[in-house]
């Protein structure tokens, strides 16, 4: 059995993909006989770290699947633990990297020993909160940390390091916004329904954002009806995870341009999410916006408002196919649970008046 | 010599009857010659306890043995064997088994039937069996730190060196022939060299990470592990050719090992036939015997025991290998590392070693034990118990830490995602659930990553083309989900098409591997909050652990 070949175009996949919370159902992906079906099928694109999983969890938590017990998020310790190695991991590498030395010795005894030994289970010991907390506050780490533009890392690193000590302890129970906060790469296509009202299903699909996850994004393109497409407003000074010298505004750019002019999408609602609000408005008070847009005055540039108005630009003006009256612009902060929960609302509305208009 | 004045002088000796407590005469069903025991050559009856307790122990230390070398076969790998060396590991496991087959079998077959050249020859070759392996095995640790020191030394000034070179060489692109023509050099060299480098390199990776963090930056990882090996190359064409470095291959090398062990076997056999020897003249002039009662040392159709000079004479030899293991000892002190535990084991065998010598001799001398329990429980076992610590401490352990090791690496790089991809039926689960997600590529490549592993040598650079082409390469159905995955192909391209020879190192894709099962962590919660049989598989899995 050991050459079995296993394509990511199996057509047939389609219908074996309701292993998600809601994965009974099944009338599964027949989404195809338009008009008066029961089910949205509602996509979530974008490009890598966008922040499309995040709303999914969301969303899956105000819906109230998964994550809202204890016990599911006692399940995910492991996975906080391991961003929290992997976000020491990466500043540590970074100093090295960036020729920053870590300068207390006892900082550099700790580096030394999560770059070769370090397990999440050793993270039950609280002794390594304060040994992590101290690597956090030392000098070289943060200013690895200030030229984060300059490698890869997690948006959460700050946030779990400061609650080291919820989370190198024997007893620690993921919060939620512990799960919200922590990174997870989704890979492949996963998909989630739950109830709209009115008998209708909404059928949520998250995938993966990097460029060799988005060529398995076509196999739910005839069957969707509504397009989220998310794109981060912060990583105007970032590069790609994939590609360490491609600039990310221009890969998202060029992926909301294929999504939003693909033919099957030009009778669908489009709503284009500018997400990460939050981290946008603290990056611009300390660096520079218009050093990475020529066309923008640099006089705007701590004025979140005109940043956003001027990214809204740069992407309606990748708009050449689809109708402009069914494309939605929206903003975002998906760790966020009140805002995501506002926005998702808004376009869930967006969505069902845009499907009863037709 | 002290020992040839010192002859046997017991009132007794000629009588022979009373030699023996008249207990062992009277144990009738419990005697081995039942109830007609009687001594002769002043060999007292043994009481069936004897045998028992004797194939007791064999059966026991045999299948010691068997774990032993299966373990050191299986491990051989491992850091914990590899630091001991097998080939030590294996004559220890052979020295001690020829004593402990020896003295068991003549208390099995009984003392007074095994041929008595077979029990001379195993007084005088049991202190060097049992202690010769410890001593070699403080040779070999210190030396190889000397020479590690050396290695390290010449690692560290010709990374510097290669740093600069390669970046130059970078720019005129003509970096792989003259990689290709260093790369054949070295690995032509000799075999156990080989095997020494490996060790060595890596101690001198750790060391470097230490000083300069090089394998640390991801994004460096690749480039720079590549200068470290290449640097290690420059250095070691050179460096065999040094005399000292000769000398030291040399002392390090199987070849030295097994010539010390046949001299000193050679040596022993000879101090047994001069004494022997000696021991007959002095038979047929004073009527006396040194070592063994009242029977010749090359006698071969009858048993036989030794006097109290028996006794002294093995441990007077086990006291001179001792004052040999002390000597390499203070030089182990000088060792600064000791990651795989060897000085510590050292210390623990030497307390042993002293504890069992000297009750040895203290049994020898009393009298209740020599005439009485010795026919009961042989006090001969003390001397037995030595062979099987040492297996146990020196091979076994060694060999559980192995496994353990690899346990836990097991746990730490892929936490009990491996574990599961190892078992066939989960494997089926995930790559299943995989496949219906749309995302199986990071379990085809691990899959392929581990046969990669397994493959002979000579196919091995055809697959490990393969596996970049399918999974590497930008835009094919495949392709991963990691940073940088044209450059890691052209890399690894370049270099494999570079390769004169079949040496496709086996850790060639481990960084890939390892991607792999940081991205199947999506996959793999997902599919356990899905289904119910995986979540309580990997659950019973973690309560194993």
């Amino acid at each position: 059995m050991g050459n079995i070949v296993v394509s990511p175009h199996d057509k047939e996949g389609q219908h074996h993909m309701m292993a998600t919370p809601t994965s009974n159902n099944p009338n599964g992906g027949s989404a195809a006989t338009a008009k008066n079906k029961s089910e949205i099928t509602v996509l979530l694109l974008g490009a890598g770290e966008s922040g499309k999983s995040t709303l999914f969890k969301q969303v899956q938590f105000f819906h109230g699947v998964g994550i809202t017990h204890d016990q599911e998020r006692i399940e995910l310790i492991e996975i906080v633990r391991l961003n929290v190695l992997e976000n020491a991991k990466n500043l540590v590498a970074a100093t090295q990297h960036l020729n920053i030395p870590i300068e207390q010795p006892e900082n550099r005894e700790t580096a030394k020993l999560i770059i070769n030994s370090l397990n999440t289970n050793d993270l039950e010991d609280p002794s390594w909160s304060k040994r992590l907390y101290s690597l956090w506050k030392d000098a070289g780490i943060q200013k690895a940390y200030e030229n984060r533009e300059k490698f890869q890392l997690y948006d959460s690193t700050e946030y779990l390091f400061e609650n080291l000590d919820r989370i190198c302890s024997d007893k620690y129970v993921p919060t939620v916004v512990d799960v919200i906060r922590t990174r997870t790469k989704t890979i492949g296509i996963t998909d989630m329904k739950f109830d709209v009202g009115d008998g209708k299903q909404l059928r949520l699909v998250d995938v993966g954002g990097q460029r060799n996850e988005r060529r398995k994004w076509i196999h739910f393109f005839n069957t969707v009806d509504a397009v989220v497409f998310l794109t981060s407003l912060s990583e105007f000074d970032l590069n790609l995870y994939e590609d360490n010298g491609y600039w990310r505004v221009k890969e998202s750019l060029r992926v909301f341009n294929e999504v939003v002019n693909n033919a099957l999408f030009y009778k669908v609602p489009f709503v284009l999410l500018f997400n990460k609000r939050d981290l946008f408005e603290k990056k611009i008070a300390t660096k520079s916006f218009s050093k990475y847009f020529s066309g923008f005055n640099e006089a705007e540039e701590k004025n979140p408002v005109a940043c956003i108005e001027y990214m809204t630009k740069l992407f309606l003006n990748e708009i050449t196919e689809h109708p402009l009256d069914t494309v939605s612009v929206k903003t975002l902060s998906a760790i966020d649970h009140d805002n995501s929960k506002q926005v998702f609302e808004e376009v869930k509305q967006f969505i069902m008046t845009q499907q009863h208009r037709e | 010599m002290s020992l040839l004045s010192s002859y046997e002088t017991s009132p007794n000796i000629t009588t022979g009857q009373s030699i023996c407590d008249k207990r062992l005469l009277e144990l009738g069903q419990l005697s081995r010659e039942g109830y007609n025991a009687t001594i002769t050559n002043n060999i007292c009856p043994d009481s069936i306890f004897t045998p028992i307790f004797a194939s007791g122990i064999l059966i026991f230390y045999i299948v010691l043995v068997c774990f032993g070398v299966f373990g050191v076969y299986w491990k051989r790998n491992s850091g914990h064997v590899k630091a001991r060396h097998a080939t030590f590991m294996i004559l220890t496991i052979v020295a001690s088994f020829m004593c402990v087959l020896l003295t068991c079998l003549r208390y099995i077959v009984g003392r007074k039937v095994m041929p008595c050249f077979l029990y001379s020859i195993s007084i005088f070759i049991t202190p060097p069996a049992i202690c010769l392996p410890t001593v070699l095995r403080y040779v070999r640790t210190f030396f190889l730190y000397r020479l590690n020191l050396k290695k390290a030394a010449n690692v560290r000034a010709s990374k510097e060196f290669y740093i600069q070179k390669n970046t130059e060489l970078e720019k005129e692109e003509v970096k792989s022939p003259t990689r290709d023509v260093q790369v054949d050099l070295t690995f032509n060299n000799e075999e156990n060299n080989k095997e020494n480098n490996e060790l060595n390199k890596a101690q001198s990776e750790q060391e470097l990470n230490i000083t300069s963090n090089s394998s640390v930056e991801k994004s460096d990882i690749d480039s720079n592990s590549e200068g470290l090996d290449q640097a290690y190359l420059d250095y070691s064409e050179s460096a065999m050719f040094s005399k000292s470095f000769k000398i030291l291959n040399f002392i390090l090398s199987n070849k030295f090992i097994v010539l010390v062990y046949i001299l000193a076997f050679g040596f022993h056999l000879a101090v047994w036939a001069i004494f022997g020897g000696v021991d007959e003249i002095l038979w047929n002039t004073s009527g006396k015997r040194i070592f063994l009662w009242s029977v010749s040392m090359f006698q071969f159709d009858t048993g036989c025991v030794t006097t109290t000079n028996g006794v002294i004479l093995m441990v007077s030899e086990a006291a001179f290998y001792i004052i040999l293991e002390f000597v390499f000892f203070i030089l182990l002190f000088f060792v600064d590392r000791d990651t795989w535990s060897i000085k510590i084991e050292a210390i623990v065998m030497i307390i042993i070693q002293i504890i069992l010598a000297a009750s040895f001799l203290i049994s020898g001398q009393i009298e209740v034990i020599r005439f009485f329990t010795d026919y009961i429980v042989p006090y001969g076992f003390a001397a037995l118990l030595y062979p099987i610590l040492e297996i146990l401490i020196s091979v076994i352990l060694p060999v559980i830490y192995a496994i353990r090791q690899d346990r836990k690496s097991i746990t730490h790089e892929g936490n009990q995602m491996e574990i599961l991809l190892r078992n066939r039926e989960t494997f089926w689960l995930i790559l299943d659930y995989a496949r219906r997600s749309y995302c199986p590529e990071n379990i085809l490549a691990y899959k392929d990553i581990e046969n990669f592993k397994k493959i002979s040598k000579k196919n091995r650079k055809q697959v490990a083309l393969k596996i970049i082409n399918t999974y590497l390469v930008h835009d094919s159905p495949l392709e991963l989900n990691i940073p940088n995955a044209s450059t890691r192909y052209h890399e690894i391209n370049t270099f494999l098409t570079g390769l004169v020879d079949d040496n496709v190192p086996l850790d060639l894709f481990d960084d890939i591997k390892l991607a792999c099962l940081t991205n199947m962590t999506d996959i793999f919660e997902r599919l356990k909050s899905s289904n119910l049989e995986f979540k309580q598989k990997v659950e019973s899995l973690n309560k194993g652990q």
